[in-house]
């Protein structure tokens, strides 16, 4: 059995969390022997394709430089220190996120956001950070106030199947539970167990390390696993 | 098309779940999802803390000035709190990471203001920190379950739900209260002296540390005063 299906009860149907040691509703036992894939098709859930014309979702205003770019993409610039960021519904558990774009200087990465919720004056999620500069992928989980950002690094891998600085990455992340998979171009790169953050919306990210970077993404997409 | 009545995902009328926050739901016509929780129940003993003889979690003593607002000292039943203006001081029982569990914890107000509670699910990221939590105000007879989180000079406690459960089972100040606070998957429940009180589904937050709080509610002069007895966290029972 791959992907979601182990994540339901084989006698009730009903979502189990990975490694229940029985049913919540109808109690039977469970028995996880093994961590289930989460290879699959989604069913589409967002789709922003930004060869299109159209705008990343959530696009903040502070830095003036979002220009969509028919045919190419939608291009960010990013002061150093900034990140460019925006949300999107739907809420969910178990989905399939994935972004593809372009840094176009060693000093961009771009990301994907997975469950980010808001508490108050607080926003908390996972992201998943590609740096084509360094070849590397990392997952951390994060709260920040108005003023204030804390970060624990889960994972960080370093991976040949990433393209370097002005070629086209396609990053994607799919999570089921406490269940992560990260993609890169197609290929599988890392995989961790995490349940802090079970439920929420996706975002996009471009971070500007140590000088202002230009980043082009082309296609960001949100699908339910 | 039907809507759940948690996150308003599309849930097709033969399905069980929601697709999205997995809330069970059940069909009642014409037109009307209802929330189905289940039945959580404790299990096999994992801490238990009597604290009329030991510290309580995060505390190497039974006594002490935490802060300039909070201190502690011992006594025979247990551990006084002694809380001089709005505050609320959780103490987490670092060692357990779990998804799902049942916590309880005894205590008794000993005057005015005092706010008591658990917390679940608690994660800490650099100084941030989010938890679930079960409030109750003994005053006002009341709980509810909150969000309680904090991120450096930013704090705060967000409500679960838009009315707080009055409830004839929180006894008044010098009585003592038993409250529990039951997690499983995405399913809280809370229970005040054997009673039921709320169950709601809640799926942000999956696996962290559990505790006690203790606090004062700012809404009276003078320190508020709450003795804890114990406080234990046990399995849930298959």
């Amino acid at each position: 059995v791959s992907g979601p299906l182990a994540l339901r009860c084989p006698s009730c149907g009903a979502p189990v969390t990975f490694r229940a040691r029985f049913c919540a509703y109808c109690r039977a036992a469970l028995d996880f022997r093994s961590t289930p894939s989460l290879a699959g098709a989604g069913r589409p859930a967002r789709i922003f394709d930004l060869k299109d014309g159209i705008s990343l979702p959530g696009t903040k205003p502070y830095t003036n430089w979002y220009t969509p770019k028919p045919g190419v993409g939608f291009e960010l610039k990013v002061d150093p220190g900034r990140r460019a960021y925006g949300q999107t519904d739907p809420k969910l558990r178990d989905s399939i996120a994935r972004i593809t774009g372009v840094c176009h200087d060693p000093y961009g990465t771009f990301a994907i956001g997975a469950r980010a919720h808001q508490i108050g004056a607080l926003s908390a999620g996972y992201f998943f950070v590609l740096s084509p500069s360094r070849r590397e992928v990392f997952a951390r989980r994060d709260i920040a106030s108005k003023d204030d950002a804390f970060t624990t690094v889960i994972v960080r891998q370093a991976a040949h199947e990433i393209a370097g600085v002005g070629a086209t990455n396609t990053l994607e992340v799919r999570c089921a539970d406490s269940l992560f998979e990260v993609y890169v171009n197609g290929a599988k790169v890392t995989a961790f167990e995490d349940a802090h953050f079970c439920f929420g919306e996706h975002a996009w990210a471009v971070d500007a390390e140590t000088a202002q970077t230009r980043v082009t993404i082309e296609k960001f997409e949100v699908e339910e696993l | 098309v039907l809507a759940c009545p948690y996150c308003k995902h599309v849930i097709e009328p033969d399905e069980r779940f929601c697709p999205a926050c997995q809330l069970a739901v059940r069909f009642e016509p014409p037109s009307t999802l209802v929330a189905v929780h289940p039945k959580i129940t404790p299990g096999t003993s994992i801490v238990r803390r009597d604290l009329s003889r030991e510290a309580p979690p995060e505390m190497q003593a039974r006594s002490g000035t935490l802060s300039a607002a909070v201190r502690c000292e011992e006594r025979a039943d247990g551990v006084l709190f002694h809380m001089t203006s709005a505050t609320t001081r959780t103490f987490r029982e670092t060692k357990h990471e779990l998804r799902d569990a049942c916590i309880g914890a005894t205590f008794t107000a000993l005057g005015p203001g005092a706010r008591i509670g658990l917390c679940a699910r608690a994660t800490t990221i650099g100084e941030g920190f989010t938890a679930y939590a079960l409030e109750v105000s003994v005053d006002a007879r009341t709980a509810w379950p909150a969000i309680v989180f904090s991120a450096g000079k930013a704090s705060g406690s967000t409500s679960l739900v838009q009315k707080t459960h009055v409830s004839p089972s929180i006894a008044p100040v010098g009585k003592p209260n038993a409250i529990e606070l039951r997690v499983q998957g995405p399913s809280l429940q809370a229970f005040v002296n054997g009673e039921h009180v709320f169950s709601i589904h809640e799926p942000t937050y999956g696996v962290g540390v559990c505790g006690l709080r203790v606090g004062n509610d700012g809404l009276v002069k003078g320190a508020a005063l709450v003795v804890c007895h114990e406080f234990h966290v046990s399995e849930v029972a298959p």
